[in-house]
């Protein structure tokens, strides 16, 4: 398989305030740091990580709507950031996101049928009769009404789960070929939730989309990725496939969030587990889960891991694993 | 005599677009020392009930029913007496736990302050009393010296917890206590929680969308659903024996980490509108097995075996099923 | 269509909550159906000098004559055409380079914002008045002296409303949302931006109405207004140098005077009701 994204040393520091007159002793904040990927034409990627973990900052660097410190992103073998303005406009076409919030993510004061065409009308595809149409199609292939009146409804009159079914037309109208979806389900609820998940996955079937699902809950990723990176402090700490991942976790800090989730039914021996400190420090020079990490070693202080491989395909980020 | 009951609890709010009957009618027991579930997704009346049990609704109220604390009825008690209950009696961890927290004063002031307000001691003692608390939630006493935004979003909401906690109150309301904070901490402070609760022999009335966290923290669930119970009873029997079509359909929206399921089974449609709510079973509209019956007439309460209740006209009681 | 109509009920059902507003939407309506059907209303013609100079209020003449015995009611109701065009030009020139100069300078930030808002801080430290008087002796006294001076430094602080609004409407993602899509930056300013801050735009030129009918007034006068095309505010002018205060003729004073009260308090009603109403209304 060929990769459809190499992700290089990518980093994103954001200068902290502070720093004195000049700022010349500013620190920075590092969202992403040296993160490195490749993903392939026709996975789910999942990036997994908590709050703080710089997964929507890699999504954003991903589609470009930023601007790295560091590092290199190739789509098709192209560096992303060194597209002009018009090679940009044509390869958006190509790569499209579904935002988090069902809400502010829809223009309160656009027509469903709308929002829907701008990304048509942006990229000038033919005709209003033209446009119509593959609105039509599109809401189809999403499960949703094709109605002139639904079509023109704006975003605060349907429901949430139907306004995350426009943000995901919306993605799909230019016929992309890769899907970056931010945490899409999380402000939903949990029925609608899985009806959002289960239609991603028919589309993946139907139109041969490559995805990548940023997500917080690793529960939700093992079933919709085959693929996925769990990220901590702005690093990778640990890639592969999905199933060598959660089954056969190498990094601590993937045990801890797999512990962490709680079991879908009653499971008395799950509050015996141990969830490690609540400490969030961070560590300037060795590894950045030392602190938190439930046994480390004298040398994990002073030296960070990079990632390496333990299997094939499986990488990880610890020198204990 | 239980400890806390509700009957028949009925909460309207009023609004533009017109009556939304948050609440229609809710019946529910809380032991001493009990750990009560009620799930349920957004709208589906689950913070109404705790705010209407400590009386703090707003643009609405409470039209009917009954709630007794050991069994006094606490709906007739003027606003002054009830403000006595508030806090003392019943307090409550909430969602917004975060922006409960004055800024501008110390943690240990903080919790100090809502302690004498209600009892009489010495402002020494009661900073002795917010240190060992702060001990309990498992953060450092010294943290009484801090500001809030000193701590991490977890430490925050482990302070808001000591501060329900200060009067030892006799019901603790934990509306979404978890919500905002990541899958670590969540765990952290849901196992704190269950163990303060079993220490101290709390009764603890836990609110969650999340029916995960649900199944390891309480003893007991209530599902609601469009404003009302659709199934009730012990933990474990409700997720072994899941009668009510929404229940069930409810346990297996969650993903879990156990087997690969090639299939999220998502429920089609939307939680219902409580301006205008579905007739008969307010489940209806979404359920797979719906019959004519469902359309017209509500269900009425049906015991499947001791506590286990549902509100379903097709689940079967456990003689019949053998 | 339909969710048009239900956004202008929706809309109405809260504006007519506000008693104040109500009153100045109907004193407002009142006000320009005079003046806009003039002729109809107009008892005399407005150039006529046939009457009595000076003769007070009566049957023949409802609110008196003046110095060349022109009636003063079909003056005051033509006058009140001047004084709207002209608050209403001024006020629309300065919505417009105010809301550019906004959206531009919130929109683009960086050295665009910081050029422009730097500009908006010397506009706005300047004494407007006395400018627009300086402005106007120099320029020579007229309709379009008046609104020259008042779009010139009138604007600023509108832009810096408009501004304000803008960095946090950028902020929603559904402006991210547009950008991903591959649109560009005036396709998001003029699509999405403007039209999320319309409300604030409409409610803020309303107000902007305001001031400008009263600033006319005041240029007016001092003498800075146009003779020949008679605003409320040239006919005080006029009442005060022909000696109407002298004569104790009130009936010349009051009515332009309580007509620019009238209408300055409808729009200034109405445009605070506006405000409140849109204000709550952004973001969600």
């Amino acid at each position: 398989m060929d990769a459809i994204y190499r992700i290089t040393d990518l980093t994103k520091s954001y200068p902290l305030p502070g720093g004195g007159l000049l700022k010349k002793n500013r620190k920075v904040f590092r969202a992403v740091d040296k993160v490195s990927l490749e993903i392939n034409s026709g996975d789910t990627f999942g990036i997994v990580g908590e709050s703080g973990s710089g997964k929507t900052t890699l999504a954003r660097l991903l589609l470009r709507l930023i601007e790295p410190t560091d590092g290199n992103v190739y789509y098709k073998g192209r560096d992303v950031f060194r597209l002009n303005r018009s090679e940009l406009k044509k390869t958006r076409k190509e790569i499209q996101m579904i935002f988090q919030d069902p809400y502010s993510s829809l223009d309160p004061r656009k027509s469903i049928f709308n929002i829907i065409a701008e990304p048509l009308k942006v990229h000038k595809t033919g005709s209003l009769s033209d446009i119509h149409t593959r609105i039509v199609e599109t809401l189809e292939l999403v499960d949703l009404p094709t109605s002139d009146d639904f079509l023109s409804k704006t975003p605060g009159e349907i429901s949430g789960g139907q306004r995350q079914r426009i943000g995901i037309a919306r993605a799909l109208v230019l016929k992309p070929e890769f899907v970056v979806a931010d945490e899409p389900v999380s402000m939903l609820d949990a029925s609608i939730k899985a009806g959002i998940i289960e239609l991603m996955t028919q589309l993946k079937k139907k139109i041969n989309l490559t995805y990548v699902f940023i997500t917080h809950e690793l529960a939700l990723a093992y079933h919709f990725c085959n693929r996925i990176a769990v990220m901590y402090l702005g690093e990778v700490v640990e890639t592969g496939n999905i199933d060598d991942v959660i089954q056969s976790p190498a990094h601590p800090y993937t045990r801890l969030l797999l512990d962490s989730i709680p079991p879908t039914e009653p499971d008395p021996d799950w509050l015996d587990k141990r969830f490690g400190k609540s400490d969030f420090s961070r560590n300037a020079e060795g590894c950045k889960f030392f602190v938190r990490c439930p046994n480390p070693k004298d040398s994990c202080l002073h030296f960070r891991p990079s990632l390496s491989e333990i299997k094939r395909g499986h990488m990880v980020a610890c020198q204990l694993g | 005599m239980s400890l806390l009951s509700i009957e028949n609890l009925k909460t309207h709010y009023y609004t533009d677009s017109g009556v939304v009957k948050a609440l229609g009618g809710v019946d529910l027991i809380l032991e001493k020392g009990e750990s009560v579930g009620i799930a349920g997704e957004s709208g589906c009346g689950k913070s109404t009930l705790a705010l209407s049990l400590i009386r703090l609704i707003k643009n609405g109220e409470i039209i009917h029913g009954k709630i007794r604390l050991e069994g006094q009825s606490l709906l007739e008690l003027p606003e002054k007496e009830f403000n006595r209950i508030r806090w003392n009696r019943i307090s409550m961890i909430s969602q917004a736990a975060m922006g409960g927290l004055n800024p501008v004063f110390t943690i240990g002031t903080q919790i100090v302050e809502g302690i004498l307000q209600h009892r009489k001691m010495k402002k020494r003692a009661a900073m002795a009393l917010a240190r060992e608390l702060l001990r309990k939630v498992e953060i450092d006493p010294d943290m009484v010296k801090n500001y809030p935004h000193q701590l991490s979003g977890g430490m925050k909401q482990r302070a808001m917890i000591a501060m329900a906690l200060a009067l030892e109150p006799d019901v603790v309301i934990a509306d979404e206590p978890t919500t905002a904070l990541d899958v670590v901490i969540q765990a952290q402070i849901i196992k704190m929680l269950r163990k303060l609760q079993k220490e101290m022999n709390l009764s603890v009335l836990f609110i969650s969308h999340d029916l995960s966290i649900l199944a390891q923290a309480c003893d007991r669930i209530m599902i609601m659903y469009g404003g009302k119970c659709m199934e009730s009873g012990d933990t474990a029997t409700l997720f072994k024996n899941p009668q009510h079509p929404y229940t069930r359909a409810l346990i297996n929206a969650f993903p879990d980490l156990k087997s690969r399921r090639d299939k999220l089974t998502g429920l089609p449609g939307n939680t219902p509108d409580m301006t205008n709510p579905p007739t008969g079973c307010c489940f209806h509209p979404r359920c797979a097995l719906v019959k004519d019956r469902c359309i017209s007439e509500q269900p009425v309460r049906q015991e499947i075996n001791g506590d286990h209740v549902v509100y379903c006209h097709f689940a079967k009681p456990l003689s019949e099923e053998n | 269509m339909r969710s048009e109509l239900r956004k202008i009920d929706r809309f109405w059902r809260v504006y007519k909550k506000r008693k104040s507003a109500v009153a100045g939407l109907i004193i407002l309506t009142v006000l320009v159906t005079i003046i806009v059907f003039a002729p109809v209303f107009s008892p005399y013609d407005p150039d006529a000098k046939d009457a009595i100079p000076f003769t007070p209020p009566g049957s023949e003449h409802l609110l008196g004559t003046n110095d060349i015995g022109v009636d003063i009611l079909s003056e005051m109701i033509y006058a009140g055409r001047v004084s709207l065009i002209v608050g209403i030009t001024a006020a629309g020139i300065v919505v417009f380079i105010g809301s550019l100069i906004g959206l531009f300078a919130g929109f683009l930030g960086g050295w665009v914002d910081e050029i422009l808002m730097r500009i908006t801080d010397i506009v706005i430290i300047l004494p407007r008045f006395p400018l627009m008087i300086v402005m106007a002796a120099y320029l020579g006294p007229g309709v379009w002296t008046i609104i020259f001076a008042y779009s010139i430094v009138g604007w600023p602080s509108l832009t810096r409303q408009i501004r304000s609004q803008i960095l946090s409407v950028k902020e929603a993602s559904f402006i991210e949302a547009s950008r991903a899509t591959g649109a560009g930056n005036i396709r998001i300013m003029f699509t999405h931006v403007l039209p999320n801050i319309q409300g604030i735009i409409i409610a803020n030129g309303v107000m902007e109405i305001m001031f400008a009918i009263l600033t006319e007034a005041g240029l007016s006068f001092l003498g800075l207004g146009d003779p020949t095309q008679k605003s409320w505010g040239v006919m005080l002018y006029f009442a005060q140098i022909q000696g109407a205060f002298l004569r104790g003729a009130w009936w010349w004073i009051f009515p332009p005077g309580i007509c620019i009260a009238l209408i300055s308090c409808s729009f200034n009603y109405i445009g605070t009701a506006l405000n409140d109403l849109f204000g709550l209304k952004l973001g969600k």
